[in-house]
């Protein structure tokens, strides 16, 4: 992984390489393993493979998940698209907003998965559960993998489901699947945090 | 530091009076009878609580104190347990020893005899909290059946036969007392329930069984992720759905249905509503099967319930308390008896950049594995809190970004946690690690596990990301 694709945050570039993190590849390299998989996956990260103008994007370079996506990872990533932002409320629609940033980084963190998890993964696992699937998100609440027809159709804990539109876009840190609903967890307590 | 008094008796009693006028360290406070034998109490609590605190890494400074106990081993880090109870007490505390500064000279000299010789000291102080235990252990069991039977009048007599032998007359100072008036009011008072489950070692600061981690939370007491709409606070009616939710079972013994009181389970809490006028008189959070304050936790010894490895940097059982998690909880529990002294929420997940980490994570607490990885340079520092490792500038505290997101982890003979069904292992890996019948493979903060199949226990870790 070149440093040099994080664009969007070139300080945060200069603070991986001071943080000793001399280069993503060294997660690769640590066990020899250089495979075709991950050749085939490429160079581009996560957050480089963005649309750097796309409402998901503008979301989580406001909460600072840009530079995490841009990280070793490897992520997971649903990606709701522009028209499923345009049917939400809430703190999605004013990422900008200081006082959402707690709300933003909860939903944002139900998008993402740890590890690799492509769509066959996910048919396989919905298989073996016979017709149903638990998958943990970064945010600590887990979303219900079920298969419609052919597609993969994830269920948060308020029943809102999305289907996967477009699935395995691999990227060198992860792979994202776009999604065509915006996914939410389960009410957080309000006020502030201590 | 109050291990000390076990073994240099003299001493211990001028230290003793502010380890147990600390509030937090309840074991030993307000009780009567002879000094002796409060020392002992004292010692125990007071340790209970400075170990308390320390794991929290809260209360004020000694920053880097801690950033060694995190280091150590684990008998380093109880053998440093003692002096960093001293440092930290607060401003009261230090008060109180000057004025008894001819004991304290001598305990000095006994604070560095004993750390001499501290390993051997080590096992003979647990040894002999051991046996305080026993003695503790009686006062405490014979506490839970009265609790237990509080609401059951038909036994009432038998308890208070059983207590004749003791003849406190202080009632402030005697918990016994207090528990008989207890009975026989029958009626519940939060005051009361503060000081029974302050004897326990529990802070008497916790407000109608409420722990100080849910507490601070705004609403208060109130666990996260379950403040839904139908859920009935102080003051307010009981939601019609819950009128004939009957408790769970394990927990009828102890809250029963009276004159005064009626008991209703709804959605994670037990209400007591008053007769009266059906209105919420109090509640208590309950998490899973209802486990709460000073009720024992019923899976110490089963691995399902161990930490995950992602919070063990902070919650290592130690000789003061052990930790087990479920459902988003960690307990914290006393080792000897089973209870359950506090319970800390795990789902102050959310912070976000721009925001400040809490005080209690204002020192460099990475997870080990991460360390290489993520370390503190004059331009950043890395803090680690439920969730994520964090980018912090140093100037500000402020969070900057987030350096890496950790999924809740696993552990090796734990069984495999909830959310990994799917099969997620990095491209690099996915060439040798592939699931078949004979194993799977999960991957999870930088490590990839293998699971077996059919018990679906975390078996090894096989292969890490990390340096």
């Amino acid at each position: 992984m070149k440093l040099s694709f994080i664009a969007p945050a070139a300080v945060l570039a200069l603070a991986i390489v001071g943080c000793g993190q001399k280069d993503g590849s060294a997660n690769q390299a640590n066990t020899g393993q250089s495979s075709e998989a991950q050749k085939q996956a490429g160079d581009e990260t996560i957050a480089a493979g963005l649309d750097q103008n796309g409402k998901f994007f503008q979301a989580a370079k406001a909460v600072g998940l840009d530079g995490t996506l841009g990280g070793p990872g490897p992520y997971t990533v649903l990606v709701p698209n522009d028209a499923a932002f345009a049917k939400v409320e809430g703190a999605l629609k004013d990422p900008a907003n200081p006082q959402n940033r707690a709300e933003l980084t909860r939903i944002l963190t139900y998008h993402i998965l740890p590890g690799t998890v492509l769509a066959e993964d996910l048919g396989k696992a919905v298989d073996n559960g016979k017709g149903k699937a638990m998958i943990g998100t970064m945010g600590g609440e887990t979303l219900t993998a079920t298969k419609d027809g052919g597609k993969i159709v994830l269920t948060d804990g308020a029943g809102t489901k999305a289907t996967v539109t477009e699935a395995d876009q691999k990227r060198s840190n992860g792979v994202v699947h776009m999604i065509d609903t915006v996914l939410t967890p389960s009410a957080a307590p309000t006020g502030t945090k201590q | 530091m109050r291990n000390i008094f076990l073994t240099a008796g003299v001493a211990a009693l001028a230290i003793a009076m502010p380890a147990s006028a600390k509030p937090g360290n309840g074991g030993g406070s307000g009780k009567g009878g002879g000094q002796s034998v409060q020392v002992q109490r004292g010692g125990g609590g007071g340790g209970h609580g400075g170990g308390n605190i320390e794991r929290r890494g809260g209360g004020g400074g000694g920053q880097a104190r801690a950033m060694k106990m995190d280091r150590g081993p684990e008998m380093r880090a109880v053998q440093r347990a003692p002096r960093q109870q001293l440092d930290r007490r607060g401003g009261g505390q230090q008060r109180e020893m000057r004025f008894a500064s001819a004991p304290q000279r001598g305990n000095a000299k006994a604070q560095q005899r004993v750390e001499r010789r501290a390993p051997a000291k080590i096992e003979r102080q647990q040894m002999q909290r051991v046996a305080q235990r026993g003695n503790q252990l009686r006062g405490r069991e014979r506490q839970a059946e009265r609790i237990q039977m509080r609401g059951n009048q038909d036994r009432v007599g038998q308890i208070r036969g059983r207590d004749r032998d003791r003849t406190f007359d202080n009632r402030g100072s005697n918990r016994i007392a207090d528990v008989r008036n207890f009975d026989r009011d029958r009626s519940f008072d939060a005051n009361r329930w503060n000081r029974i489950f302050g004897d326990r070692g529990v802070p008497a600061s916790f407000a109608n069984g409420c722990p100080p981690g849910l507490a601070k939370k705004s609403p208060a007491c109130v666990p996260p992720g379950q403040a839904r709409n139908n859920m009935a606070f102080v003051g307010a009616a009981l939601p019609s759905i819950y009128s004939s939710n009957m408790l769970p079972m394990g927990l009828r013994d102890l809250y029963r249905d009276n004159d005064d009181y009626y008991y209703r389970y709804g959605d994670g809490y037990v209400y007591r509503v008053d007769r009266d006028d059906n209105l919420v008189n109090s509640l208590l959070p309950l998490i899973g099967a209802g486990y709460g304050i000073g009720q024992p936790f019923p899976y110490m010894n089963n691995s399902n319930y161990y930490v995950p490895s992602a919070y063990q940097p902070f919650y290592q059982d130690n000789p003061y308390y052990d930790y087990r998690y479920e459902n988003g909880y960690v307990y914290q529990i006393d080792p000897y008896n089973g209870y359950i002294d506090n319970m800390i929420p795990l789902l102050d997940r959310g912070y976000g950049v721009g925001q400040m980490l809490p005080a209690s994570y204002s020192y460099y607490n990475v997870p080990y594995e991460y360390r290489a990885m993520y370390y503190d340079t004059n331009d950043y520092n890395y803090r680690y809190a439920p969730g994520a490792i964090y980018q912090v500038d140093p100037q500000s505290q402020l969070i900057t970004s987030v350096a890496s997101l950790l999924s809740p982890g696993m552990s090796i003979g734990q069984t495999l946690p909830m959310g990994y069904d799917a099969y997620n292992v990095p491209y690099a890996y996915r060439d040798n690690y592939y699931d078949t019948n004979d194993a799977w493979y999960r991957y999870a903060n930088g490590n990839v596990y293998q699971v077996d199949p059919t018990s679906r226990l975390v078996t090894a870790i096989v292969a890490s990301l990390l340096t």
